[in-house]
């Protein structure tokens, strides 16, 4: 017979603690982790340690050739091309996570009123995310198109100048921007969403019989209860945003220029124009640092409320 | 005490999972080369990796199609397993594939692909092989296919593919401008001639005052220049060729001065000026991969284009013109004595030296590389014949069928044989082409910033395994 | 779970603005987003040559269901079939194992519990094409290339981290009364898991295997990598086929993305109030 003893929190943190007596140790917790964890250390840890070790020697393809250190990372540093591209990822992912949140927050609150329309407006919405996201940025590539795109032939028949959405460096940036919100808002919306649904609807009739309605409900109510949630969709937001790749690889190729080269489509090129795996895999060592700095910072603002 | 023993018997078991599963790989790969047992010149498995294989849809596939029914027929117990993958990507499969020993026997190869592929060592010497051709097979193949992926003394791919470039022209487009484009043999003529083609909404000419691009209906040259698509600069080679008789380019040191040579810097001045200056080259060509250009021709956007004629039969299904009002031409030179030099671009069969199952690949090879099936490619894959004897087959005479001859004559006057540098020249290219166009970037700068990193990918491969001639 | 109302109260927040104004906004933003769908739509159901006119037509005439028909003929069918087996696959194994994972993650102390959690969550964080190409040099020594396996085994270690956070945090929020009285009643705590966990857990296990299930089928890049045969291709690189060396077959591609796209949509559709439920409880707790 083994002692049992249970402590258990509201908040559910600690459960079950079993301790044995005498025997050895308990192996319940090992034997359930260990699939998933197995898997994922041979499957995912292991390509990715090699992967990341790969930068820190000289390859031929995969092949290891000589150990190297740190003299990647140095190169990677002093390269003006890596600059531009880290610029270019701060403002891409920037911008699109601010849209996405804001436009996603709308979105979510949208979708979490009682009107019957919002089951199907809930599954339109999320369209963009579910599509084939080769397919969808394939299509917007031609609506921006400058010689037969959809949105140049309506500004033309409307007496305007065509305009080049993925021929200037800027207008690009921005089209970029705007191509991927489209496609990411959805996936805030619906995290939102349920954060929303979090808040009890007590806590809004109370203030309705205080008088407080409308925005300012939304300024004392929601803002503050959905600090957490913003704060995650903040982070998962931007994780996604800096691994985006194919929309630049599909609109504009990186160009005009460098113009909308972010570090992912850096590295790629590296990796399959290039076969530089060292300098690629430097490359996506410094992405995971900066994704780590930024989940530690939301770790520490979570743990600030 | 307890709990560390614990932490690293954690730690090893996972380790150790790990471990057995990676150690029972060699195992696996043993088993594996036990069962390729069976092959011979007639008989075995033979895996072929190609973009267009019996497998798909299209004119090149319906080619493979009956070629291979030919084979079946003349070597029932050599099989031939497909993958068919998408071309982009070809190179970089074969190259993970054969890190990894599971690459196929043979493998189609473009000359982006040729130069990292013969640094990795992956493929099988094949002019031990066709030496043993009878003298008059040898002489059937131009020059230009024998230099074709010839490194020294090694032969490592043989084109089945091979193609160049025409001049492909709107006659209703040059009549209204009332010039003869078969008679233009300088490129300065070319320029005048298709400032005159190009109108805006009001009439307009670049050059002319007011002119408001924005409303041009019909552009004059197209082409495709974006990003990571594969495209080059327009004519870059074959003008350097014109100018200093080399390519940018060349074996055994693989330097790239002619980048910021006189000669180079002007090139590049001039090419880029068909957007800036003088206003022929459509700016939406900066965002366009191969498919967008030929696109762009179909649909009337631009006057001429620069075919391939491996892809001219798929894109003239799709013309949104009749298709008698197209016409053809070689390219100009600067100084209008000759026609300009042919770059001979082309997709090659090679053979992995990893293979098991070398004698039935290289029947295979023989046989796709023999008189009927280059009829057949060209026939039915609307592809342009290899072989000299195939070139005087009637079929050319057609008039559907001209450019092809057209590129044939124009490959045997001055063809450029490509060379494939050890590193990709043509991305670095069209990055600094696509600066100095859209960010005012100095050509100067921009090229010098080109070949600095043309310098540094090139000073990253040991001497020895550079590629001599 | 009570307050968590799968649909927001009946007594709506009072905005100084009218359901019309919120209808409204509804359907613009519904039209927004429907206006590259639509265009495909149409594009699918026209010819080459009608795709290529210019000006574009607004709507196209004759219609024609040419298209999908090729793209049956060519192996759509075979493609969404292998992504159905694979990407259901992946998610079954991916809900069992990443219940059990949760499970001691978010109720029990264990030694290593924290380097676990880092080592799981810590993948997601790295951009995925530093990996792709040992991991197919892992699944060649394996000989699992072109094969159901070694695509489901790749999905699987793919949707791991986030289905165990998401787990993880829902299995927080149980009252450990549930637990104790099952102990009382002489479960194993194999049956905890398995019998009280489990399936009162449905709305998560839906996230989950939802988030899980459109990640699996939506995935290109791996696929492209790790198949090599068309009977072995997944929808998505079917799909790309499409895009030839020389021209894209426009109509062709929009005919299938959309019929590739169907069964993720009525999916959502049918599950969608579920979907948002189990997402509140875990996704959100951090």
């Amino acid at each position: 017979m083994e002692d049992v003893r249970v402590s258990a929190r509201a908040s559910g943190e600690e459960g079950v603690r079993r301790r044995s007596a005498r025997r050895g140790f308990d192996w319940f917790p090992y034997l359930m982790i260990a699939p998933a964890l197995g898997v994922i250390t041979i499957f995912s840890l292991v390509p990715t340690v090699y992967g990341v070790v790969v930068s820190l020697y000289t390859v031929q393809f995969v092949q290891l050739l000589e150990f190297v250190g740190l003299r990647n990372y140095v190169e990677m540093f002093t390269d003006p091309h890596f600059w531009s591209a880290f610029g270019v990822s701060l403002t891409f992912t920037g911008g699109s996570v601010l849209l996405e949140v804001s436009i996603g927050m709308v979105l979510a609150i949208l979708a979490n009123t009682g009107l019957r329309l919002r089951g199907l407006f809930r599954v339109v919405s999320l369209l963009p995310w579910v599509a084939s996201y080769v397919v969808v940025y394939l299509i917007f590539k031609w609506l921006l198109n400058y010689d037969d795109g959809l949105l140049n032939a309506l500004i033309f028949q409307l007496g305007g100048p065509k305009v080049g959405w993925l021929n200037d460096p800027t207008l690009a940036t921005i089209s970029l921007i705007i191509v991927d919100t489209w496609r990411g808002s959805p996936y805030a919306m619906i995290l939102l969403l349920a954060g929303l649904q979090t808040i009890p609807f007590e806590l809004y009739e109370a203030a309705a019989t205080d008088g407080a309605t409308g925005w300012r409900a939304f300024r004392s109510i929601t803002l503050p209860l959905m600090r957490v949630p913003v704060l995650i969709v903040l982070v998962l937001l931007t994780i996604i945003n800096f691994n985006v790749v194919v929309a630049q690889l599909v609109l504009t190729g990186g160009g005009p220029g460098r113009a909308t080269e972010p570090l992912s489509l850096l590295m790629y090129s590296e990796a399959f124009t290039y076969f530089r795996m060292g300098p690629a895999a430097s490359i996506a060592v410094f992405i995971f640092a900066l994704n780590l700095v930024l989940a530690g910072a939301y770790t520490r603002l979570l743990r600030a409320d | 005490m307890q709990r560390r023993r614990f932490n690293r018997r954690e730690l090893l078991r996972t380790t150790a999972t790990g471990t057995a599963l990676l150690a029972l790989a060699p195992v696996v790969d043993a088993c594996s080369r036990l069962t390729g047992g069976g092959n011979s010149a007639t008989s075995g498995t033979v895996e072929f990796m190609a973009h267009f294989t019996p497998l798909g849809k299209g004119p090149r596939h319906d080619a493979s199609k009956k070629i291979w029914s030919n084979f079946q027929q003349k070597y029932p117990n050599i099989t031939i397993k497909w993958q068919e993958t998408a071309w982009p990507t070809i190179g970089e499969k074969f190259m993970a594939a054969w890190s990894a020993n599971t690459s196929p026997d043979i493998s189609l190869f473009s000359p982006a692909n040729i130069g990292p592929v013969y640094d990795l060592g992956a493929l099988t010497d094949l002019q031990p092989y066709l030496q043993k051709w009878p003298s008059s097979d040898q002489q059937d193949f131009p020059k230009a296919w024998w230099q074709v992926g010839t490194y020294g003394k090694e032969k490592i791919i043989c084109p089945l593919l091979l193609f160049g470039n025409m001049l492909t022209y709107r006659k209703s487009a040059f009549a209204k401008v009332e010039v003869d484009p078969s008679t233009l043999k300088t490129w300065d003529g070319w320029v005048a001639a298709l400032q005159k083609v190009v109108t805006d909404g009001s009439g307009k000419h670049p050059g002319d005052a007011g002119f408001d691009k924005s409303t041009v209906k019909m552009w004059g040259y197209g082409t495709f220049l974006g990003r990571n698509t594969g495209a080059t600069p327009p004519y870059w080679t074959s003008m350097l060729m014109e100018k200093t008789g080399h390519q940018d380019t060349e074996p055994p040191d693989w330097k790239a001065d002619s980048w910021v040579s006189d000669a180079g810097l002007s090139i590049m001045q001039f090419t880029t000026d068909w957007i800036k200056k003088y206003q022929i080259l459509s700016p939406s060509t900066l965002n366009m991969a191969l498919p967008d250009g030929s696109k762009f021709f179909d649909q009337s956007g631009c006057a001429v284009y620069d075919f391939g004629t491996n892809i001219y039969a798929a894109a003239a299904a799709q013309f949104q013109f009749p298709k008698d009002d197209v016409s053809f031409t070689l390219s100009p030179t600067f100084d209008g004595t000759k026609w300009g030099p042919i770059g001979l671009n082309h997709w090659s069969m090679g053979v992995s030296n990893k293979s098991k199952a070398l004698d039935p690949a290289l029947t295979v090879i023989d046989f796709w590389l023999n008189p009927d099936s280059d009829l057949i490619m060209s026939e039915v894959g609307g592809q342009q014949p290899k072989r000299l004897s195939t070139a005087k087959n009637k079929f050319f005479d057609a008039p559907n069928e001209s450019f092809m001859k057209l590129v044939t004559e124009g490959l045997a006057q001055w063809s450029m044989p490509d060379l494939s540098p050890p590193v990709r020249t043509n991305e670095l290219l069209t990055e600094a082409y696509q600066s100095i166009v859209t960010q005012n970037t100095p050509v100067k700068t921009a090229m010098q910033s080109a070949l600095d990193r043309y310098n540094k990918l090139l000073s990253e491969i040991p001497k020895s395994k550079l590629p001599k001639v | 779970m009570a307050t968590l109302a799968a649909s927001a109260p009946r007594g709506r927040i009072k905005w100084k603005s009218s359901d019309l104004l919120i209808g409204g906004l509804m359907v613009v933003s519904m039209l927004i987003v429907i206006v590259p769908f639509v265009w495909a739509f149409f594009t699918s159901l026209e010819t080459q040559k009608q795709i290529y006119a210019f000006p574009p037509q607004a709507i196209p005439n004759p219609l024609t269901l040419f298209n999908y028909g090729v793209q049956f003929q060519e192996g759509l069918a075979q493609g969404l079939l292998n992504s159905a087996i694979v990407s259901t696959s992946a998610v079954a194994l991916s809900l069992v194992t990443a219940a059990m994972c949760a499970y001691p993650l978010a109720r029990m102390r264990f030694r290593g519990s924290n380097v676990a959690l880092f080592l799981i969550i810590a993948p997601m964080m790295i951009p995925g094409l530093v990996n792709l190409v040992p991991t197919y040099i892992i699944l060649a020594k394996l000989a699992l290339l072109n094969s159901y396996p070694g695509l489901i085994l790749v999905y699987w270690v793919r949707s791991l981290p986030i289905s165990i956070w998401i787990l993880r945090g829902f299995f927080q929020t149980l009252p450990g009364e549930l637990e104790e009285a099952a102990v009382v009643d002489g479960a194993s705590r194999f049956q905890v898991l398995f019998e009280i966990f489990i399936p009162i857990s449905q709305p998560a296990l839906l996230a989950v295997a939802l988030l899980g299930f459109i990640d699996s089928w939506n995935d290109f890049i791996i696929a492209s990598i790790i198949t090599s045969s068309a009977d072995m291709r997944t929808a998505q690189v079917f799909l790309y086929a499409n895009m030839g060396d020389t021209e894209t077959n426009w109509g062709g591609l929009m005919a299938s993305a959309i019929v590739i796209t169907l069964p993720v949509v009525i999916m959502f559709a049918l599950l969608q109030r579920r979907f948002v439920a189990g997402l509140t409880a875990g996704a959100l707790k951090g």
